[in-house]
């Protein structure tokens, strides 16, 4: 879920050309959690192999990555490590929404009806230890590189865009903002039409950058306000003060000194002191390597078509798109040259 | 007034072949120094630039510098059939480009000017310590060569000589010119250097030895490759610059 401001941050279409041989620090569990809610069938049942294992999220990393690879973007995903003591109660809650979901979808379906069994399968998507264990396995097959965070996923490819390794990070939450990163690209994996929820419409789903320089500049606060607001309004780590949506929230912030939020914080929301801190200095490491290797065919099609009953020939076509863009990635540009 | 006359249209037609794979349209300028036009394609991997002096031309009548914005592709097509001795006349006629050539009969194509947005572009700043001087017709060869196995080239220059390399699956080739081969006209080596890039890009402007005797490249390693190629002696030059492929 992340951190609720995208109502009031300034967004920019991109188009893949403006992307082309960019690094993005890509948020791995953000990504699998979206293919693992969208790669299903009409009635919400998940792409499964012959023995029941749920493959959406493989479906999807191995399609959706050579989409982008093959538009020049340079992909890194980067995995969640153990999550701060802080978000354990959001995880909790989490795990009963996917139960309840996951309820309302059997009854969905017993009822026959498709439209909501769809709703709440999605709402149940689960990431398990195996399902991340097996992504890892299947972008070392092919040469994609991951990074493993010790902790949040979002702060240290945030850490990755600060430190000029990535251009920008690749989520569909706002938290590297808070997290300090320049730029945050949103609808990255997605592929070109998503479904409205609840919706029967479709709607066209283009990139858009995020910068971290003109959200402050139009807000008219700075990184350490923007954690604020964050927290006024709700995080992974804190409930939100009641009543307080991102436009009060920034309204507030913008008005009030320092002091005298931290007054409020200190009142309304109990450790913010903490959850400042998990995002002005969160746990990171610099201690990763990005190289985009040559993919491995048959490696691939051992995993995903022989042990995992993938079509063989879709699987096939996807290796060769992706071998050819990965060949083409280590092209440069003069522009490294401009003086 | 424009008027310019060529008594042969190979350097014309083979430098313009050579530029108009890697660049849709272009601005020439035209002036009584001659044609000058530089550019670089869309995605910033090449950067072409093409000077043909007077002395490239037997007559050369220009009032005043003109901009002219032409369709690369379609000016290939137009310098395609003409036979590469034919006599050729360059005008302007109300918003045309007009070509004439004279060999079989007088064929005179007349090619709608376009509008293209004046943009600057930037020339990347480089310095070389590895400089080989060769007949372009070796490195047509070498290029030729390396393409059989590999879609990817490496030049090496070395102080013992200039070699290209080519390595896939297929397995591995190398086109070496030895210090002390006629093909290899000068060699200065400060620094040997090495770097890959992608053939095609070269295969594209290597079709400009058909109008030059003479190239020079340079390099450093892994960093882009300079050549020079020398059209009718000194009368023209063609400048290309391509960043290399830098493998992770």
């Amino acid at each position: 879920m992340g951190v609720q401001i995208g109502e009031i941050v300034p967004k920019r279409e991109l188009s893949f050309k403006d992307l082309r041989g960019k690094v993005i620090a890509i948020d791995a569990f953000n990504s699998m959690y979206q293919f693992l809610a969208t790669i299903r069938q009409p009635d919400g049942t998940p792409l499964m192999d012959s023995t029941g294992r749920v493959t959406s999220h493989l479906s999807g990393l191995l399609y959706r990555t050579t989409n982008l690879v093959e538009e020049g973007v340079k992909p890194v995903y980067v995995f969640d490590g153990e999550p701060p003591e802080l978000k354990s109660k959001t995880i909790e809650e989490r795990r009963e929404t996917r139960k309840e979901a996951e309820m309302h979808w059997k009854e969905a379906l017993e009822r026959g009806d498709i439209e909501e069994a769809r709703k709440y399968a999605q709402a149940s998507s689960k990431l398990t230890d195996e399902m991340v264990k097996e992504s890892k396995e299947l972008l070392d097959y092919m040469g994609i590189p991951w990074v493993q965070a010790p902790s949040e996923g979002e702060a240290q490819a945030s850490h990755m865009v600060k430190r000029g390794d990535a251009w920008a990070v690749g989520s569909q939450d706002y938290d590297s903002l808070l997290f300090g990163a320049s730029r945050l690209v949103r609808n990255l994996t997605l592929t070109g039409r998503r479904k409205l929820p609840g919706k029967k419409t479709w709607i066209e789903v283009k990139p858009e950058l995020i910068d971290l320089r003109e959200v402050l500049d139009k807000l008219g606060i700075d990184s350490e306000k923007l954690i604020i607001l964050g927290i006024l309004v709700g995080t992974d780590y804190n409930e939100g003060v009641r009543g307080i949506g991102p436009k009060r929230a920034l309204d507030l912030v913008k008005r009030t000194e320092k002091e005298l939020l931290e007054e409020l914080l200190e009142e309304k929301v109990t450790q913010w002191r903490e959850i400042f801190s998990i995002f002005s200095n969160p746990e990171v490491t610099s201690e990763y390597s990005i190289s985009f290797r040559k993919p491995s065919r048959d490696k691939i099609i051992e995993f995903l078509c022989e042990e995992r009953d993938f079509s063989r020939d879709r699987v096939e076509k996807a290796i060769s798109r992706l071998e050819k863009s990965m060949a083409s990635l280590s092209q440069s540009s003069l522009e490294a040259w401009f003086s | 007034m424009l008027r310019l006359v060529m008594p042969e249209a190979k350097t014309l037609r083979y430098s313009i072949e050579a530029i108009s794979n890697l660049i849709d349209e272009g601005s020439f300028k035209i002036s009584e120094n001659g044609i000058y036009m530089r550019a670089m394609d869309p995605s910033r991997i090449a950067y072409i630039e093409l000077q043909l002096s007077r002395d490239s031309f037997e007559t050369i009548e220009v009032d005043e510098e003109v901009s002219v914005g032409l369709n690369l592709g379609e000016l290939k097509k137009r310098f395609s059939a003409a036979k590469p001795s034919d006599y050729v006349e360059i005008s302007m006629d109300k918003g045309f480009f007009v070509i004439r050539f004279k060999g079989k009969g007088t064929t005179t194509f007349k090619l709608p000017i376009i509008e293209i947005e004046e943009e600057d572009v930037p020339v990347p700043n480089l310095t070389f310590r590895a400089n080989a001087k060769l007949r372009s017709s070796a490195l047509k060869e070498g290029v030729k060569k390396v393409g059989i196995v590999s879609d990817t080239i490496k030049f090496i220059l070395t102080r013992e000589g200039v070699s290209m390399v080519g390595e896939s699956d297929l397995g591995e080739v190398e086109f070496l010119l030895e210090r002390g081969d006629e093909d290899l006209i000068s060699l200065e080596v400060e620094e040997e250097a090495k770097a890959s890039y992608t053939l095609s890009y070269i295969e594209d402007v290597v079709k400009a030895t058909a109008a030059s005797e003479v190239v020079s490249i340079s390099l450093n390693t892994d960093h882009p490759l300079r050549m020079e190629f020398f059209i009718s002696g000194d009368a023209g030059r063609m400048i290309f610059l391509l960043a290399p492929r830098i493998e992770q």
